[in-house]
């Protein structure tokens, strides 16, 4: 049982390191040089993408974090270490927290946008989730997929709740 | 848990012993102010730890007395190991 | 009579949780007196009766050699608190006993709060509290903080030894060191100085050799011939046990080796934590995990803050808007409402506290999971050779976000020297205020190539914090290399609750400081922009105001940086905050902040330029920074250090960068 998981983890971490590849490119592509030529991999909706790979080096370097430790724990695995569980396990949560940091981002976005409306002027309307500098970005969606794992790693998310 | 054992065992530093890897301490070099310190902390004579992780340079990760200390590579080097096999 | 209890324990036993449940919100923090470590104190009422609660600093044992041990050790010789309760970490239970039999030796009413039993019972370690308790002859409660198990018990024991005259420990050491403590207590019996002191303690002290009682019994009356007595006594002994302080620290061990075999059944299996340290502090993937959790953080808090701070601004652009001319006198009104005035001001302070509130929240969930002693692990071998500590790499990134965030969070650094040059070279971290202003001027001469002339900043930054750091540790600190040893706490999901708090108490304390510090700037200048060089009354027109005239005057020395006067101007408006700066220089110029650009490139050459941006980049810092240096090195000595050099610093480094880019870039 424990083995399909982690293959699971590793094609997941595989998507990972892709978006975050992209993310550097396209960072260093638009801050560097100043150009708008980004690469996308995803659906195109209005005038972004989903997932959007939105220009941020250091970003993308923590997509690749996550996706190298999914395919740690795959890697270890296969040598019979026993310490994939930690791997997994740190994966899943980074992966976890960039996707809780892609909603915030959404959220506070909003706010920006709308806030006039609290003391009754006129809220930005032009923003959207298209035009949003993150919109549904890869932490989003990849996240969304990586939280099934939740099952397989229950047990060690209880022992680290302070007081059972 | 002090190992009384008859055999005699290799007495090395604490930066040698591997991932996993047990050893009794021994003795400390060094200065009084570490020396003491560490003592404090509970690696006194006859005391077992357990290498949590010690690869590369840079500090090494122990559990002693059910805790969890990291000590500085300089550090562990002055404390001299019985290792356990 | 209010019950006086304090809170002793190692760091990271919970003691925090303890405290806050027992206290509630009805807690205050500041300062241990004359010293930079937080004192907690609180009430709470229990069976009718008045409890006040010191949360003790925590520490590993009471030998007073670092601040912490000597504030809690004082506390609980001097202020002889009625209880002292002894939070402990039941899955680390043999170190955390080591400073119980500490405090049993001051002799005082000890009640033992056996935390964390939900953490031991993970870890397959079974713990008989009952046995506990007849083996130390104190009262051995079980809790589990977070989950408020066992506080009810807690309270009423606590309350029950305070109203007992004395306890019987029964903890024994050895039969010779107790015969030896038992001399030197017979001949400490009857002095009246030392009456108020345990005697048993005392006795302990001596024979270790303890500086500090050395000191207090040479003191009392028959100091004398009892300092020769134990002397006699100690040479005896050390002849059989070689040094005395270190054997008297292996018998506590024996004791309590002694006490846990007896009362503690199982071994400890590996964990989560230990799993998750595994992956964490992995040796290649350690670093990528630690920048990434550092961006996140980042963007966290930057995200979060910035619709509020935008909510708060709006709101006191329009309300200084609503109010304008509501005195009709108009130098008030100019002064309170203008654009330079009060009101902004206060909104320009405000809005740094959603940041600060958002970095606190941030840095208190990341705190309680556990992460920060792994990232000064990760980084402790590389700033080792920088003459910094592996801890000091936190508040080097949060100065990056903000000077004043990044001070704050000094805290984090145990040794005092290290702390003070962790504070010291923090400002020369590039914040986001400076940012801002190098963004303008750097697009307007550098067009595509700007964001390499601002990274070059960011590193010359760096670099020089180094190298103030270096100068520092061979210099003023010099001989002090702290050895590296730290405990790594388990994982825990952090607390919203605590989080949540720690940013409530943060924020006010700042608002409330910086606030007045920055008020204060705010109004001196407004008030210099006002006033009419000759006439001294009301003016609007500000080459005629007193600020212009100043501005002329220190021209002259900033002429070989190639300054005119309102940059010079513009430059002492960014002592009050960054930010100011270019927006001050536009008013100044009398050009638009969005024309300003265009406005430099025509008036300025890049050398000048970059030499500027230099002297803004590492001169003072703004006045919440320097409040807050002060605030966090107790005394105004570091702040105008601090102050001095870097101004010196700036100069000369900007005077240098200008004379190479004449010489190899002439006529750009």
């Amino acid at each position: 049982m424990r083995r399909r998981v982690l293959y699971c983890g590793a094609l997941l971490g595989l998507l990972y390191v892709i978006y975050g590849v992209l993310q550097v490119y396209n960072g260093v592509v638009s801050w560097w040089f100043g150009s708008d030529k980004l690469m996308q991999l995803g659906v195109k909706v209005f005038e972004t993408h989903v997932p959007n790979t939105f220009p941020d080096p250091f970003s993308g370097l923590t997509l690749i974090t996550i996706g190298l430790l999914f395919l740690a724990a795959l890697y270890h695995s296969m040598r019979g270490f026993t310490r994939y569980k930690g791997y997994l396990f740190a994966a899943w949560l980074l992966a976890v927290t960039v996707l809780v940091l892609n909603v915030v981002e959404i959220c506070a976005s909003f706010l920006d946008a709308y806030y006039p409306l609290l003391y009754g002027g006129t809220p930005n309307f032009e923003w959207s989730l298209a035009v949003d500098a993150w919109g549904i970005a890869p932490h989003l969606l990849l996240g969304v997929l990586a939280l099934p794992l939740y099952f397989d790693l229950k047990d060690f998310i209880r022992e680290l709740i302070p007081g059972l | 848990m002090s190992a009384h054992s008859s055999r005699y065992n290799r007495i090395i530093p604490l930066t040698l012993l591997p991932d996993g890897g047990k050893g009794i301490v021994r003795k400390i070099t060094g200065g009084f102010g570490v020396r003491r310190r560490l003592y404090e902390l509970g690696f006194t004579e006859g005391t077992e730890v357990y290498v949590l992780k010690s690869a590369g340079p840079g500090p090494v990760l122990l559990l002693v007395r059910g805790s969890r200390l990291a000590l500085g590579r300089g550090v562990a080097m002055k404390i001299l190991v019985e290792v356990v096999t | 009579m209010m019950i006086r209890v304090a809170l002793a324990g190692n760091p990271n036993v919970g003691k925090s949780v303890i405290f806050n449940n027992l206290t509630g919100s009805h807690q205050r923090v500041g300062n241990w007196p004359g010293k930079t470590v937080e004192k907690k104190e609180g009430v709470f009422r229990y069976d009718n009766e008045e409890i006040y609660v010191v949360d003790l600093p925590g520490t590993y044992s009471l030998t007073a050699h670092s601040i912490e041990e000597l504030i809690a050790r004082g506390y609980i010789v001097e202020e002889r608190p009625d209880v002292v309760v002894v939070v402990v970490d039941a899955s680390n239970i043999e170190r955390n006993l080591y400073l119980v039999l500490q405090v049993l030796e001051l002799g005082a009413k000890t009640v033992v709060a056996l935390n964390k039993m939900d953490l031991a019972e993970v870890s397959s370690l079974y713990l008989d509290a009952r046995k506990l308790e007849r083996l130390l002859g104190v009262p051995v409660i079980p809790t589990v903080a977070p989950k408020k198990v066992g506080m009810d018990e807690l309270c009423r024991k606590i309350l029950e030894v305070a109203r007992t005259k004395r306890q019987v420990v029964k903890v024994r050491y050895g039969n010779e060191f107790e015969e030896a403590i038992g001399k030197i207590e017979r001949q400490l019996e009857g002095d009246k100085a030392l009456e108020a002191y345990s005697t048993r303690w005392l006795a302990i002290k001596l024979l270790e050799g303890d500086e500090a009682v050395i000191k207090k019994v040479q003191r009392a009356a028959s100091g004398g011939k009892v300092l020769r007595e134990v002397e006699e006594i100690r040479k005896a002994l050390k002849r059989k046990h070689g040094d005395l302080e270190m054997a008297l620290i292996n018998e506590r061990y024996r004791v309590i080796k002694y006490i846990v075999e007896r009362a503690v059944k199982g071994e400890k299996v590996l964990t989560a934590s230990d799993y998750l340290d595994q992956a964490l502090l992995d040796r290649y993937l350690g670093m990528p995990i630690f920048i990434s959790i550092l961006w996140i953080i980042f963007q966290f808090t930057f995200i979060v803050s910035m619709p509020f701070s935008d909510i708060l601004s709006d709101i006191f652009a329009i309300s200084s808007e609503r109010l304008a001319g509501i005195t009709g006198i108009a130098r008030v009104d100019y002064l309170l409402f203008g654009e330079y005035g009060v009101l902004n001001g206060v909104g320009m302070v405000l809005s740094f506290v959603p940041l600060i509130m958002t970095l606190y929240f941030t840095m208190s969930l990341l705190e309680d999971f556990g992460y920060i002693a792994r990232a000064a692990f990760l980084m402790d071998k590389v700033m080792r050779k920088l003459g910094l500590t592996g801890r000091s790499i936190i508040p080097m990134i949060l100065g990056f976000g903000c000077n004043i965030a990044g001070v704050y969070s000094t805290r984090i650094i145990p040794v005092e020297e290290d702390r003070i040059v962790a504070i010291v070279t923090n400002p020369l971290m590039l914040c986001s205020a400076r940012l801002v202003t190098f963004v303008v001027i750097a697009a307007a001469f550098w067009g595509s190539a700007a964001g390499s002339v601002v990274l070059s900043l960011y590193i010359l930054g760096i670099a020089l914090a180094v190298l103030v750091a270096l100068v520092l540790k061979r210099s003023v600190f010099k001989g002090r290399v702290s050895p590296f040893i730290m405990e790594l706490p388990p994982y825990q999901i952090p607390s919203l609750k605590v989080a949540t708090t720690q940013m409530w108490v943060r924020a006010s304390l700042f608002f409330k400081k910086a606030g007045t510090v920055i008020l204060l700037g705010l109004l001196v200048v407004g008030l210099l922009a006002t006033t009419d060089v000759s006439t001294l009354s009301f003016t609007q027109d500000i080459e005629r105001s007193l600020v212009a005239t100043i501005g002329h005057a220190l021209q002259p020395i900033f002429a070989p940086l190639n300054w005119d006067w309102r940059l010079v101007v513009a430059t002492v408006f960014g002592f009050i905050a960054k930010e100011i700066v270019i927006g001050a220089s536009a008013m100044l110029y009398g050009v638009s902040e969005e024309e300003f650009s265009n406005f430099l490139a025509l008036h300025y050459d890049p050398v000048t330029m970059y030499a500027y941006m230099v002297f803004v980049l590492v001169y003072v810092p703004c006045v919440a920074t320097i409040a807050a240096v002060k605030h966090e090195t107790l005394s105004w000595r570091w702040a105008v250090f601090t102050i001095i050099y870097e101004i010196v610093l700036a100069y000369a480094l900007s005077l240098v960068i200008l004379l190479i880019g004449r010489t190899f870039f002439p006529g750009v």
